[in-house]
């Protein structure tokens, strides 16, 4: 196996436990998991996101 | 004259003089406006007859005929 | 950090303001309750900074849907440091009624004359000084889309913010001012807040408050009791609400001057009203209005010129190459929008993006990875696994914005509150109100926030109704399914007419919710019609920068997901399908030796009765794997279509070139499923159906789960889902490969709805009797 085959096996695997953590996380979280990543306007969860983040920023 | 708001015809202008309704729907109306003393205009029904179209305090209200019927009026201005 | 929280009526203007003030782009519309949830952000320019918060519309304190309750408690309880209440200066009287209630609190207030230019632009003056001096809180005159007097009424805001103020009410003359004023002192005792506020409400019968002043209550009624008025007897709600109007109309009224005006004159909004309402015109016109949005954006024939005039095609012009390529690029560009017909805007969209932008991007990718020196399964991997897939769901983008755009249009106008005007008595037949239209048409774009939106309807029965049947409204992400099997039909039986197909579909949905809104209200969710009240805001020239907000959330929504959720999918179902149970690679050729085919072939009975399922032969398994994977994301369809067509494309030995990449992307991948599984053209739209109106995605799964609120009528929701989509699929494939089973599904429908019938007028009977 070449490093590029093993880099993408690595990626691809990266990825996917990826995707999966974060909704599991946004699940325990109480977040709704829908796909708006909690930043679209009509979504009632960006309400709950939006406030972390501004606690973050200051 | 008097007679219940479902009877109006269009260009036809009231007061209101009572709102014989119950509960959430004699709220909603008297958060809408329809308070006794409020002047109505009979804008125009729907196209399939109901509901129909009022403009009060400045602003236009939809409301069913089986809910207009609970307001009596005053007919004012033909 | 200070909380100044803007309330106000529906569509006064909050979240217009709320986008000015904290530079988000929330959703905003021109219809009364776009807003069904709280939602904050931060304003930067007072000497520190301060939250904002965003409420749903009210008309008064007292609420009456969910979303309302929303605002209320937030107001009573969250302590708030400052309301702003916005005020629509165009609709003055009723707006201060609100007013008049937040007044009672003991929160600062500071009033918002939203949309003032307006009210000048009419010739019309309002006299803010006393306005504020009647009021007795700072008053400052704004416009929130044109961004002006936003400074004065932040500075104002977070002055008062720090300033300690009382209830005030504007009911002392009254007869029930004593009364309102024993109960006040009475609940000041008990260390209640708001006491003026909640000695209103308790006296006006308010029901929350009778529950949460369990011991004051009976107090208040031993008063009631010997109190008569002249008027309105023991009515005491009518009393304080007439109170509240005539104090605004002889005190607030003469702050106004209107010029005077002829009566007969109409405003240009009057004008788009008599017409779209019209008696006889306004359902035609709507109907229209429908068809012309789908035309738009799917019609490969504009206005069916081509076939009127019969233009001679590229291929007729001698433009193409022998391989049906064009001959150079400018030929490549006329393809765009003509051949032979000429395509409707959404569909030249379509095919710059795709022809030009998305076939050359990925068609380049995958060449540089195929020349690369990475193994065949490397390979593999990333041209089939991730890039067709990606390529396939990417596809779509233009025609969903497309269509999006228009129903924008429709929302900003004005004209979507008139559509539930017109439809109400429709509606009604149905059990519902004219209002649960709105959340249906949101739902031509994403069940989520259509879901959400049900909070403006006040029956509970109605709300479960309308929020079962949402997914019925083919979504943005569903339409790939729609327009690419519809395109393969035609493409390779062909027959028909791609866009007549994708309308019927959409039709199809909307003839199910209609007939399952029927059978829930008739059977599980009987109850009254519920009351239709409703503002009707005034028509305007859709705002630019909002279509644009919407179009860009929309995309961002799409893109986002594509490169999340759907590349995971894609890369799970291309391992599933190149490895065995043994943990063994396999070519291409040997998919049907996979985990997902072994898996999947389990369950490819279940859908034999819908034409997707055994008499497919052993491919057969793929269209369940696409079901399946459009649970997690309805884009999945298409992508698993792409991922497991490059397979089925060797197997059958089809040749699309060096990637099956180009601009018909998902249609090309349906192309070799139809050759690989011989799937007839009933069962094909038996499956655009079940996918339709099946259980939808895990978002909206999980919305309606939060929405509904309720274990039992959840569960009953997801098996609603699974079984209409499964008889939808089952009627739309017999019917379509045996013509004689109509007279079977006639027979089965009259039967159960006489015996719904029967039973309804059997139990209504005996109820009499008790």
């Amino acid at each position: 196996m070449s490093v590029w085959e093993i880099i993408s096996i690595v990626a691809c695997s990266l990825f996917v436990i990826g995707v999966i953590t974060s909704r599991v996380v946004k699940r325990i979280k109480g977040k709704p998991t829908c796909d708006c990543g909690c930043d679209c306007a009509h979504c009632s969860g960006c309400y709950h996101s939006k406030v972390d983040k501004t606690k973050k920023d200051n | 004259m008097n007679k219940t708001l479902d009877q109006f015809s269009i260009g036809e202008t009231g007061i209101v003089k009572a709102v014989i309704a119950e509960g959430k729907i004699k709220r909603r109306l008297f958060d809408m406006g329809i308070t006794p003393g409020a002047e109505v205009f009979m804008r125009k029904r729907a196209p399939l007859g109901d509901p129909i179209e009022i403009t009060l305090r400045g602003y236009e209200l939809t409301l069913r005929k089986s809910e207009a019927a609970c307001v009596n009026m005053e007919v004012t201005d033909k | 950090m200070k909380k100044i929280v803007l309330a106000g009526n529906p569509n006064c203007g909050k979240t217009t303001l709320f986008n000015s003030l904290t530079g988000s782009t929330a959703h905003v519309g021109n219809w009364p309750g776009v807003t069904v949830d709280k939602r904050d952000g931060v304003y930067k320019k007072t000497p520190e900074n301060v939250a904002i918060i965003d409420l749903p519309g009210i008309y008064s304190l007292s609420p009456y849907t969910p979303e309302e309750i929303i605002s209320r408690n937030y107001i009573l309880y969250e302590k708030p440091d400052c309301i702003i209440n916005i005020v629509d200066s165009t609709n003055l009287e009723r707006n201060l009624y609100l007013t008049t209630q937040l007044l009672e609190t003991d929160v600062p207030v500071v009033v918002a004359l939203n949309m003032i230019d307006v009210v000048n632009k009419n010739g019309d003056k309002i006299d803010v000084k006393a306005l504020e001096d009647k009021l007795g809180v700072p008053v400052v005159a704004i416009s929130a889309l044109k961004e002006k007097g936003l400074k004065e009424l932040m500075d104002k805001a977070y002055e008062e913010s720090r300033v300690v103020r009382e209830g005030t009410t504007v009911l002392t003359d009254t007869p029930l001012a004593r009364l309102i004023d024993d109960v006040k002192t009475a609940l000041k005792k008990q260390n209640v807040e708001n006491p003026l506020f909640h000695a209103i409400k308790l006296v006006e019968n308010d029901s929350m408050e009778l529950n949460t002043h369990k011991e004051t209550a009976p107090m208040v009624e031993e008063f009631k009791k010997t109190f008569e008025d002249n008027t309105f007897g023991k009515d005491f709600e009518a009393i304080i609400a007439d109170g509240r109007y005539k104090y605004i109309s002889k005190n607030f009224a003469q702050t106004v001057t209107k010029k005077e005006k002829d009566k007969l004159k109409m405003t240009p909004s009057d004008k788009a009203d008599k017409v779209l309402t019209h008696k006889i015109w306004g359902i035609p016109i709507f109907l229209l209005v429908l068809f012309a949005i789908f035309h738009l954006t799917f019609a490969e024939d504009f206005l069916y010129l081509g076939a009127i005039f019969n233009f001679p095609t590229l291929e007729e012009l001698g433009l193409l190459t022998e391989d049906g390529e064009p001959i150079n690029f400018g030929v490549q560009l006329l393809s765009t929008f003509y051949d032979g017909q000429i395509a409707s805007p959404g569909i030249f969209i379509d095919h710059i993006w795709n022809d030009l932008i998305i076939g050359n991007l990925f068609g380049w990718l995958g060449g540089l990875v195929e020349d690369s020196s990475l193994s065949q399964w490397a390979i593999g991997l990333i041209n089939n696994g991730i890039l067709e897939g990606i390529a396939a769901v990417l596809s779509f983008l233009p025609c969903i914005l497309t269509l999006f755009l228009f129903f924008s249009i429709l929302e900003d106008s004005g004209y979507m509150a008139r559509i539930a005007f017109i439809l109400d008595k429709m509606f009604r037949r149905f059990g519902l109100s004219g209002r649960a239209f709105m959340p249906m048409i949101m739902g031509f774009g994403c069940s989520v926030p259509a879901m959400i939106n049900t909070r403006t309807l006040a029956d509970d029965k109605e709300r479960t109704a309308t929020v079962r049947v949402i997914p019925f409204f083919s979504c943005g992400a569903k339409l790939p399914i729609l327009t690419a099997v519809a395109g393969a039909i035609v493409v390779y039986f062909g027959v028909g007419n791609a866009d007549l197909i994708t309308y019927g579909m959409y039709l199809l949905g909307i003839v199910a919710a209609i007939a399952s809104v029927l059978l829930m209200r008739s059977t599980s969710l009987k109850g009254e019609t519920p009351p239709f009240i409703m503002e009707l805001p005034s028509y305007h020239t859709p705002q630019f920068k909002n279509l644009m907000a919407h179009l860009w959330d929309k995309g961002k929504h799409f893109v986002k997901k594509a490169f999340t959720i759907i590349i995971a999918s894609t890369i799970v179902i291309w391992l599933l399908s190149h490895f065995s149970f043994a943990w063994q690679f396999l070519e291409d050729e040997q998919i049907n030796d996979s985990i997902l085919a072994d898996v999947s072939k389990f369950v490819q009975p279940l859908f034999t009765p819908l034409g997707f399922g055994s008499q497919l032969g052993q491919y057969g398994w793929v269209f369940v794997v696409a079901v399946v994977a459009g649970l997690i994301a309805k884009e999945n369809v298409i992508a698993t279509f792409a991922t497991l067509a490059a397979c089925l494309t060797a197997v059958v030995g089809m040749d699309f070139g060096e990637l099956a990449i180009d601009a018909e992307d998902g249609i090309d991948a349906v192309q070799s499923m139809i050759m690989a599984t011989g799937i007839t053209i009933p069962a094909l739209i038996s499956f655009i159906a079940f996918n339709m109106t099946t259980i939808p995605c895990f978002a909206a799964v999980g919305t309606a789960k939060a929405e509904l609120g309720n274990k039992k009528s959840f569960k009953g929701t997801l098996l609603f889902w699974f079984l209409s989509s499964y008889i939808i699929g089952a009627m739309v494939y017999t019917v379509g490969s045996w013509w004689w089973t109509t007279f079977i599904w006639t027979l089965a429908i009259a039967i159960t709805v006489m015996g719904i019938v029967f039973r309804n007028k059997h139990n209504k009977v005996g109820r009499n009797q008790l």
